[in-house]
This record gives structure tokens, sequence and C-alpha cells, in this order.
């Protein structure tokens, strides 16, 4: 894999792993306050 | 499933699929990710360079409108926009649930099955076994071949064959089964709210109507059918069909209007900027990208069948006009459900 590869890879993985964890966050923390 | 409704059936269903289905999505792409160099005659065939196949940019396919095409209908297909899923499970919300979050995990956790799970899988164990020259011909080959022919091919070259073959299987019809319930809900509610059908009626109605339909897929495969159905109904209309609803929810429903709407009930605010996004550059973006498939040669030679051999140009037609025939009829349909309300209105 080149750097631009490794570059697209980290990119796209981190962006969609940081949101992921966010998101389910943001829901689990909203459920519990409902609570 | 259909039959229990939204949340007797397909909640309770996804509930249980959709988890084991990331899970087994894990455990293949970590298995893939972890085959090393099967053949030590070809050093070059392994994961990294698999994953390197993929994501080693070519900034040049940025000049073929069928690229931007294709992204466009993949995102609009995965997220259920342009097909009515969306806006048919949207409607048994709530006024105060938050569909920002919502979307907006539905839009995360989406890309993490198909960019990061997916995008670990088929290409990559194809890359490790078949190299680079394999791996373009199994890309090419259509999403049929890749999993029914390819990966299987692929798991018989591993241990535990049997025990990923499995995995691999129950991820595919998992992931079929919540995609087509999905699908087919729109239908059902459709025929349901409109013509006022029990539940049971419209689903008898639909299923003789998709079997009839899906039988030219079935017998005519190889003739090219399947291909031509997933160009028009999950690439093409979806983009345009996404194109009108920006459109009408923007221009027609008003964009102060909606910007209200989608927040009510959220937590997290969408930047401001997206009021100007959504308006003006989403919609000409794909109207460009549509207009710019359909003037290069490659949308010419598609819409007229340049490409396709002389024997199988009756079965494209077909297909063509079997797809003209049921935008028809569910043109005539929502017609007369709109007058029969306009009567009972006035």
């Amino acid at each position: 894999m080149n750097p631009g590869g490794w570059l697209f890879l980290t990119i796209s993985w981190s962006f969609i792993i940081v949101l992921c964890v966010y998101c389910l966050y943001r829901i689990f923390s909203k459920k519990e306050g409902l609570d | 499933m259909l039959y229990h409704g939204i949340k007797g059936g397909i909640e309770r269903f996804c509930g249980i699929a959709m988890p084991a289905l990331v899970i087994f999505g894990i455990l293949i792409a970590a298995r893939v990710l972890l085959l090393g160099i099967p053949d030590i005659l070809k050093p070059d065939w392994n994961a990294l360079n698999g994953m390197g196949f993929l994501w080693n940019p070519d900034l040049t396919m940025l000049k073929d409108p069928k690229v931007w095409l294709a992204a466009a209908g993949q995102i609009f297909f995965t997220l259920s926009v342009g097909i009515g899923v969306i806006l048919t499970y949207a409607s048994y919300l709530k006024k105060t649930d938050d569909v920002v979050l919502s979307g907006l995990t539905a839009a995360g956790m989406n890309e993490f099955a198909e960019v990061i799970l997916g995008g670990s899988i088929v290409i990559t164990a194809a890359f490790v076994f078949f190299g680079p020259a394999g791996a373009q011909e199994v890309a090419k080959s259509g999403s049929f071949n890749l999993g029914f022919v390819t990966m299987p091919a692929i798991f018989g070259k591993i241990p535990l064959t049997a025990v990923f073959g499995f995995l691999w299987f129950m991820m595919l019809f998992l992931a079929g089964v919540t995609s087509s319930v999905s699908l087919a809900q729109p239908a059902v509610a459709f025929l349901e709210d409109e013509f006022s059908l029990s539940r049971k009626k419209a689903l008898g109605i639909l299923t003789v109507v998709f079997f009839v339909l899906c039988q030219p897929a079935i017998f005519f495969l190889g003739k090219g059918v399947v291909d031509e159905m997933d160009f028009w109904g999950g690439t093409f209309c979806l983009v345009l069909f996404a194109t009108i609803e920006t459109v009408l929810f923007t221009w027609v429903f008003g964009m102060d209007k909606a910007w209200e709407e989608m927040h009510h009930g959220a937590e997290l605010r969408i930047p401001r900027a997206y009021k100007f996004i959504m308006r003006y550059v989403t919609p000409l973006f794909l109207l460009v990208i549509l207009g710019s498939y359909v003037l290069s040669k490659g949308g010419r030679d598609r819409i007229l069948m340049a490409s396709v051999p002389d024997a199988d140009k009756p079965y494209i037609l077909g297909v063509r006009l079997m797809l003209l025939g049921i935008i028809a009829v569910l043109i005539l349909m929502v017609r007369n459900a709109w007058r029969k309300k306009q009567g009972g209105a006035g």
C-alpha cells in the first residue's frame, strides 16, 4: 500500500470510528438520562 | 416479519440480526486481514497489498462520470434514500423523536459496515489468493459472483472452511433479509393506508407481484438482466429520485420549515451552512452527476445498449419495458389514491 493509500485509509477509518463512537455515546447517555 | 409490522416484526428481527451481522463481519474481516502470505512464491499477494489495491488513490478516475454516479447510487442505496424506505420509516416517528442523531448514527454505522468491514473482506481476500489481475476480474464480475462464487472459492483455501462459509452465508442472508423487508415495507404501507387493505391482503398481493417480477432475474441471469435491473433500479433511478426528493424537501416544502422539522426534539444542531448546501449544492451536484453521465460516452453506450451482445438485446429491452411498466402502474395507483383522498376531503 502506498502512502496515499495509507492516508485515505487512516482518514476514512478514523472519521467513521469516531463518528460511530460519538453517536452511540450520545444515544446511550440520552437513554440513561430518560430513565 | 412484515405481517407482524414495524415494531413486532422488522424491529424485533433487526434487533437480533444487525448485531449478529456486525459480529460475523468483524470475525471474517479479522480472518482476511490475518491471512498473511498463503503462497510463499508470491510474497506480494498479501493482505496489506490487498488493502492497497482498494485504497491507493487513482485520481484520474474522478474524471469518469460513471464513478460519480456509481458512488452516489451506492450511498443512496445503502442509506435507503430515494426508494421510499426512509420516508416510510420516518412516517412512524413521533414529532419529538431525534431525527438528527438517528440519521447521523445510521450513516455512521452504515459506513462502518460497508467501508471498514465490507472493504476489508472481499477484494482484499481476492487479491491475496488471485493476485492483482484476478482481483480486478473479481471486482468487475458483479456482486452476485463476488458473494456466491469468489468468496466460497476463497474459504475453500483456508482452514475451518465450513465455519467461515457458514458465517459468510449467514451474514449475506441477514443482510439480504433485513434489506428486503425494508424495501417491501413502503409497498405494504401504501396498500394498507391508501387502499384500506388489511395487512394480510396487502402482503398476499405483494407476494404474488414480487414472485412474478423476480422470475426474469432467475431465468435470464446470464443475459445481463440482473445487471440491467441493478443499474436502473439500484443506481440511476436512486440518484434521480433522491434529486427529486431533495428539490421537493428544500424548495417545495421549504428550507425554513424543513429546518424547523428536523430540529424538533433534536439534541444536536446541524451547522447552518447545511441550509445552503441542502438547498443549492446538493441538487445542483446531483443534477451535474446525472447530466454528465447521460452525456458521456459510457452513459450513451449504456442507454443505446452499445456493449450488449445482439442476442441479449431483447432481454435488456424487456427489462426496461418492465421497469417502465412498474413506474407507470405506480403513478396510476398514486393518482387514484390522491383522487380518493381529495374526494374524501371534499
